[in-house]
């Protein structure tokens, strides 16, 4: 073979490459890894962690809900077929990753850096929520060779989305590592929004994403601040001593109106107004014969009274999606809120992280407020795995014990929940299902003090055919 | 008269050439019959389109018309590049250097239309890594959310192709200046188009195309070493295969200086660069952003003024002389520097890290001069060496993670020397890489080309 190096006297070449090789090796498969303020915990099974811990004092970043197309303004476009234009679920989810990986880098973070991931899957009786391709394109950014970190997840299957074409709705949780993010002076993502020229309404958060916006695509919420989680709110009847099945809750109108006049009560319960909430869920239980969007538009029209008007100029991030929720009884939708207390205003944490407002449920207080001086427990959902003949009153019972074995590998037990997510499925009627967990639940929690702020949310499916999920939120004094 | 019309191409080459380009044009003509279905805005859509100007879409169209702007200016920036080395290599060259000049742009934006834009910016899926992409058509479905401000960004879809595509060309024209006044055209040509085809916007889309090294937070703003030290590290492999020019090194192995022709071009070709990188940076804002963009330009001005002013002081101290060509390189050194953090360092920081660009080239020539990597332009100085700098300064003042920017510059000079290490092993295997002695002392003009460039003044054969 003629000699391909025509140059031996730079043969050295060679070694410095082999050299470059092992240190880009170490770097980045050994080195920089991990962001020090998050530490997963495992628990052999599946490939999701068990939890993610987040060291007391974080800041975090709330994402917003991203679609397929989260930018679209304009929804309706004429002349183009509606179905399929975004793609499968496979497709748009990994549409939705990048835009996720994009906002966060906004803020100077990664993909690194999320502690929880929750994802709505689109599907109903005939088409079943296609986790297989959420998990596919999950497993193509997170747990990779080049990113190997996994946050804590959490994947159940609603009805629909905005637009009936998006198939997956995620949103993010992530932790801000030292040194680096919006409040650090004069980091770019600081310096980017003394730019923006923003006017918050509560000085513990930044906003980003468009300005012009109604809503903002991310919140980074200042380190040591305390959270109030606020449980699933709904419609209050309005006749308070209705008897059962004969239920009336109103127009969509006037349930809006009572959930958002209740959110201001338990807010000025827990010291807060609506210019502390930085983040809010609105869950749109489909009507027959009516889209999302119209319902929505109504909410949106209520929303307005308490927010982004003139008197408080808050445009808190937000989700928005659909699920079957309580259509059978009438009740067309719920709102989870996520507050901020300021350095003064925060609750004396006397009798440990917790303190619960309200009362919401009979499964817990309407809201809890979260001592930043805790350890915080992102869990990924937690389902029952063995549940072979198990009756439906009996798996509810295994997901508690579940969720009981998990929160003991995490030292911690029932009392350190502060927001507890339980999202019901299967074939055995929604309303007896509500009706049993309301039951469990009760008997489960009547010990606690303060107990967690629940949201109970009738969804279409789950991964794996569970018929309950719990995501829970968990804060533990170090 | 001496015959060099010999062959021209080797018969191999012409048959895989041929086939390529068929199958290449029988895979756009089929993306063309789809496309026919696309439906193009009707007058009465646009006239609507105009009445409703919002201000989303005035602040779409001036971002969109500076991208186009910016791209015609990378444009100008490859006549620089040919005026530069041209202007840096003997009068017998001449002719070699500005047709190898016009393969490499054009080659660049034809392979980056067949393969190199979606594989650079996978459209849908993208495992982080690879992604083979063909033909850069749309989805019907999806024109006018392309074209408009409703798909999230300020210009249109033609405009980001047009612009990354001017890009692209780039990379490659690096590496012909390194292997300038020795290289067989031919085999020049087939390395380039592996490069610039696939190598390329393989490894941009790690950066920019959503891959590994942007989900780790990886930094490039306008391609330090995407596209310069990508570049600069593949024109070192071309060079450590190909050798040095005869003559360069005595029989001790001590270099001789082999001076380019004519100055005045090569510093016509630095302001043409100059110039150029304004909408190379500029337009990398992606963006008309008044602030962002006026940043941008100047943190590019001082760092390539910077630049010069470093070689200026730190050629003289070494060489004892005020070497133009130093000068020159130390321009180009300070704005490829710089442009991995143009958007986000101050004025400050921004001639810190023009000024040790500057100085680093100056070092860096001379030292590979020394070693035997004979460079006729210095780019892989320019561009291999400060653009890793660069890249690293975006970690140290600029937004980048310090450990993952040398994760990722290190990524990139690794894989472009080992691809390109392996191209052109592998052309040189195949069809040699390397004019013969003969025809190097001659002149690759009248050897390769049967032409010169200055007849009246070398005797006109």
């Amino acid at each position: 073979m003629r000699r391909l190096f025509e140059y031996p006297h730079a043969r050295w070449i060679f070694p410095v490459f082999g050299v470059a090789v092992v240190v880009w090796f170490v770097l980045a498969f050994r080195v920089v890894r991990s962001n020090d303020r998050m530490e997963r915990i495992d628990d052999g099974v599946g490939a999701d962690p068990a939890a993610v811990r987040v060291a007391p004092g974080s800041s975090y970043f709330f994402t917003w809900g991203v679609t397929a197309n989260p930018r679209s303004r304009v929804i309706a476009m004429r002349g183009l077929p509606d179905d399929e234009r975004y793609g499968d679920t496979y497709t748009q989810a990994h549409g939705v990753l990048q835009q996720l990986t994009d906002d966060l880098s906004v803020v100077g973070l990664t993909l690194r850096d999320v502690a929880h991931v929750r994802a709505y899957v689109v599907g109903d009786a005939e088409n079943p929520p296609d986790f297989e391709g959420w998990d596919r394109a999950y497993s193509e950014y997170f747990g990779t060779a080049t990113m190997p970190h996994r946050p804590a997840r959490t994947t159940v299957g609603i009805s629909r989305l905005f637009i009936t074409a998006y198939r997956i709705e995620v949103e993010f949780v992530a932790v801000v590592p030292d040194g680096r993010g919006p409040f650090v002076a004069g980091s770019v993502p600081a310096r980017e929004y003394e730019r923006s020229g923003r006017a918050e309404t509560n000085d513990g958060w930044r906003s980003y994403g468009r300005m012009r916006w109604p809503m903002s695509t991310g919140k980074a919420v200042a380190p040591g601040r305390a959270l109030l989680f606020s449980a699933g709110m709904l419609a209050a009847p309005m006749n308070p001593t209705m008897p059962e099945r004969h239920w009336m809750y109103g127009r969509v109108d006037a349930q809006a109106a009572s959930i958002l006049r209740e959110g201001l009560g338990i807010l000025r319960e827990a010291g807060l107004g609506y210019e502390d909430v930085f983040f809010m869920r609105t869950i749109m239980f489909p009507e027959r014969n009516v889209g999302i969007g119209r319902n929505f538009g109504i909410f949106n029209r209520e929303y307005s009274r308490y927010l982004n008007n003139e008197d408080n100029p808050n445009k808190p991030t937000r989700t928005v999606m659909s699920a079957p929720g309580y259509t059978y009884r009438g009740q067309l939708m719920a709102l989870e809120m996520y507050a901020l207390y300021g350095q003064e205003n925060a609750p004396a944490f006397d009798n440990g992280p917790l303190v619960g407002f309200g009362a919401g449920s009979a499964a817990g207080p309407a809201a809890v407020a979260v001592d930043p001086a805790a350890g915080h427990y992102w869990l990924s959902g937690v389902t029952v795995r063995d549940r072979e003949g198990l009756s439906l009153e009996e798996e509810y019972r295994a997901a508690f014990a579940a969720l009981e074995t998990r929160l003991e590998q995490l030292g911690a037990g029932p009392e350190a929940v502060a927001s507890l997510r339980v999202y019901i499925a299967g074939d055995d009627g929604t309303a007896e299902s509500v009706a049993l967990w309301t039951e469990v639940a009760e008997a489960y929690f009547a010990q606690l003090d303060p107990g967690p702020a629940t949201t109970l949310m009738p969804v279409v499916a789950l991964p794996g055919g569970a018929r309950v999920l719990l995501e829970c939120f968990a804060a533990v004094r170090p | 008269m001496r015959t060099n019309q010999r062959r021209i191409l080797p018969p191999r080459l012409v048959a895989v050439g041929t086939a390529t380009l068929v199958l290449a044009l029988c895979a756009a003509s089929a993306h063309g019959a789809a496309e026919a279905g696309v439906r193009i805005p009707s007058e009465a859509t646009f006239a609507e389109y105009i009445d409703n100007l919002s201000e989303e879409y005035s602040y779409f169209t001036v971002s969109n018309l500076w991208l186009l702007v910016a791209a015609a200016m990378v444009f100008v920036m490859h006549t620089g590049f040919a005026m530069l080395e041209s202007g840096l290599s003997r009068s017998k060259n001449t002719v070699n250097i500005l047709y190898k000049n016009f393969f490499v742009i054009s080659c660049g934006l034809v392979t980056y239309a067949i393969v190199g834009f979606n594989t650079m910016y996978p459209p849908e899926t993208f495992n982080g890594i690879l992604r083979f992409g063909g033909w850069f058509g749309i989805d019907p479905d999806k024109y006018m959310e392309v074209m408009s401000s409703r798909s999230g960004n300020n210009y249109a879809y033609w405009t980001d192709f047009i612009f990354q595509a001017m890009f692209a060309a780039t990379a490659a024209t690096i590496v012909s200046g390194a292997v300038a006044e020795r290289i067989k055209l031919y085999s020049f040509m087939v390395f380039t188009i592996l490069l610039v085809g696939i190598a390329y916007p393989v490894a941009g889309s790690w950066t920019w195309g959503g891959g590994w090294l942007e989900r780790n937070g990886f930094v490039d703003f306008a391609g330090s070493s995407v596209v310069h030290a990508f570049g600069g590290y593949a024109a070192l492999a071309a060079v450590l295969v190909l050798g040095p020019r005869r003559g360069k090194y005595d029989a001790k192995g001590k270099p001789r200086a082999i001076p380019g022709h004519n100055l005045s071009l090569a510093a016509l070709g630095v302001f043409l660069l100059w110039f150029g990188w304004y909408g190379f940076n500029g337009g990398s804002v992606l963006d008309a952003h008044p602030e962002r963009v006026g940043r941008v330009f100047v943190t590019t001005s001082l760092g390539a003024a910077s630049g010069a002013f470093a070689a200026m002081i730190v050629c003289p101290l070494i060489l004892k002389k005020a070497d133009i060509s130093m000068a020159l390189n130390g321009v180009l050194a300070g704005l490829v520097g710089i442009t991995a953090s143009a958007d986000t360092l101050n004025p400050g920081a921004a001639m810190l890290v023009g000024a040790i660009s500057g100085a680093l080239v100056v070092v860096a020539i001379l030292f590979f001069d020394r070693i035997g990597v004979d460079d006729p332009v210095g780019a892989i100085s320019v561009h291999g060496i400060c653009g890793t700098w660069g890249t690293l300064a975006a970690g140290i003042w600029g937004e980048g993670k310090f450990l993952w920017q040398v994760v990722g510059c290190l990524a990139y000079a690794l894989f472009a020397f080992a691809v390109g290490f392996a191209i052109f092993s592998a052309v040189k295997f195949v069809m040699g890489v390397r004019v013969t002695a003969e025809e190097e002392d001659e002149g690759l003009d009248v050897a390769e080309h049967g032409q010169q460039a200055y007849p009246e003044f070398t005797g006109g054969k």
